[in-house]
């Protein structure tokens, strides 16, 4: 395998692979093909990467295509780089969308080999994508269709035989197309307020599964590190940066009574150990990923916190978005007693319940920031530039310093 | 000389430990190629630790706290197919100043000792 990377890296019609892997994959789920695409210079140069490239592709796309992108630093040694992310036209708002995909999705579609996939089409039965090591694989999904988010990721890592794959995956209430569905990603949910995932049931797709074993080379090998190690410095000396560290995302909504008594665990995306998100567990849930629009939502309704949390729980194995989910058990006056099941119906119902929520409100208030944006771009955590560990100087040098080219921010 | 301690109870699961030893290995970003995994085996449960491979052991260092060396030709079972066994050993980062691990993990989950 890494002969064969090695001579795909000196490949001279390919040029060196360096921290992007320089390749699109196109796939068309009606005609059950794909094709590979180079990622050209002058586009990186321009649109620099991820929401960039993402939204320049869509402009010579059909509408109902989704892209999942990636950053130039996605993948890398530098601190967050975990970043990618997922552009299609939403149902709800009818305009081009977003969906951050954070944990460790993104850097494996690199080492697997693509820095983009662009999914055009619909398929004519229930499919999952398998791309491992530059190989897809649109596999038949009928096993899967009916299972909610997190079975869904259980069965597909039983069934490939691998316990790391990278699931990012939707439930009933996206295979329904209701804007009321979230994005699975392993056992944990993305924050999905445009329900792009139910563009994913619309076209008839599962999942997307990811593994890779590919190598990623930066252009200049010395000064990324030393670069990387500046960045570092600057975190142990930024006072936001620690208190993230210290107590997690949702300290920023002063949402730490949430875990007071709790078996809850700090969690770390791809290289970031500033882990700002917490696993919480107990006999009765396994909720991955409690973040600060979690805590935003949970302020909807007056029941008691281990209700809520349960409720997000079972939203996180749904597939369910958290707020449009809580804002629904409000205007049905739902009682504490029956929200789980309540829950559990909206998630099976087909079109009585649909959320009245237009986006979140935490996602609008991070859309207007421009740390958002460049997050997006380059790959990094978005909170980690908010917070002022980098900045749009230190993030030039380290793209130029890992992909050669020259970026203005 | 020195060697590396692997703190299972410290680790939140970054990775950042793989891509610099990989860094260190061949001057490029692939966790495959590190000599320690990250083990995330079950992750629905919450449950992860450090896998370190030493020359003739590996170290399993849980979240728990526990500590466990096993001797190479001793592993068997599920053990026998574990990854680990085919990376190559840690050296500490023989050629740096300090072990890379060491800098990239903020949480002190891998730390550098003089023996």
């Amino acid at each position: 395998m890494h002969y064969f990377l090695l001579e795909k890296c000196l490949n001279p019609e390919r040029g060196i692979v360096l921290t992007y892997n320089r390749l699109i994959l196109l796939i068309d789920l009606f005609k059950k093909e794909y094709e590979e695409i180079d990622l050209e210079d002058d586009i990186i140069e321009e649109k620099i990467g991820g929401i960039g490239i993402n939204e320049y592709i869509m402009e010579k796309s059909n509408r109902n295509s989704v892209i999942i992108g990636t950053g130039p630093l996605t993948g890398s040694l530098t601190l967050g780089s975990c970043i990618g992310v997922l552009s299609g036209f939403s149902p709800v708002t009818a305009k081009l969308e977003h969906v951050v995909i954070d944990w460790h999705f993104s850097p494996e579609l690199k080492f697997a080999g693509y820095d983009f996939l662009v999914i055009k089409n619909k398929s004519l039965e229930p499919v999952f994508l398998w791309i491992h090591d530059e190989i897809a694989d649109i596999m038949n999904a009928h096993d899967y269709w009916g299972l909610d988010a997190r079975t869904t990721t259980e069965k597909i890592r039983t069934d490939l035989g691998y316990e790391n794959v990278q699931v990012l995956n939707i439930g009933i209430p996206g295979e329904y197309r209701k804007n009321i569905s979230s994005f699975g990603l392993n056992y944990t949910l993305l924050r999905d307020p445009y329900a792009l995932s139910a563009v994913f049931g619309e076209k008839n797709l599962k999942a997307v599964a990811v593994a890779g074993l590919g190598d990623l080379y930066p252009h200049d090998p010395e000064e990324f590190i030393k670069l990387s190690e500046k960045v570092i410095d600057r975190l142990r000396n930024n006072k936001s940066a620690i208190e993230l560290m210290e107590n997690g995302n949702i300290s920023l909504l002063d949402g730490a009574h949430v875990l007071e008594g709790k078996n809850a665990r700090k969690r770390g995306c791809f290289s970031c150990p500033v882990a700002c998100r917490f696993h919480i567990l107990s006999e009765e849930i396994c909720l991955w990923g409690l973040d600060s629009t979690d805590v935003y939502a949970m302020r909807k309704l007056d029941f008691e916190i281990e209700t809520i949390l349960k409720i997000i729980d079972r939203c996180h194995a749904l597939g369910l978005n958290v707020e449009g989910t809580l804002d629904i058990l409000k205007k049905y006056g739902v009682e504490e007693k029956d929200a789980l099941d309540f829950v559990e119906e909206i998630a099976r119902d087909r079109k009585k319940y649909v959320s009245e929520v237009k986006s979140s409100f935490i996602v609008q208030k991070l859309e207007k920031f421009e740390s958002y944006r460049l997050g997006l771009l380059t790959g990094v955590c978005p909170l980690l530039i908010h917070s002022g560990v980098y900045d749009k100087e230190i993030l030039q040098s380290l793209i130029r310093t890992a992909i050669g080219i020259e970026t203005h921010l | 000389m020195r060697e590396i301690i692997a703190r299972g109870e410290m680790c939140v699961g970054c990775r950042a430990c793989e891509i610099a030893c990989s860094y260190y290995q061949q001057k490029t970003f692939n966790p495959s190629i590190s000599c320690l995994i990250i083990w995330r085996g079950n992750e629905k449960e919450g449950e992860t630790g450090i896998m370190l491979k030493k020359p003739g052991t590996f170290v399993l260092a849980y979240e728990t706290g526990d500590v466990e060396v096993i001797r190479e030709d001793e592993a068997s079972g599920e053990m026998a197919d574990k990854p680990i066994l085919s990376r190559k050993d840690c050296d500490s980062c023989v050629k740096l100043e300090n072990a890379l691990c060491t800098i990239f993990c903020l949480r002190n989950a891998l730390i550098q000792r003089e023996v």
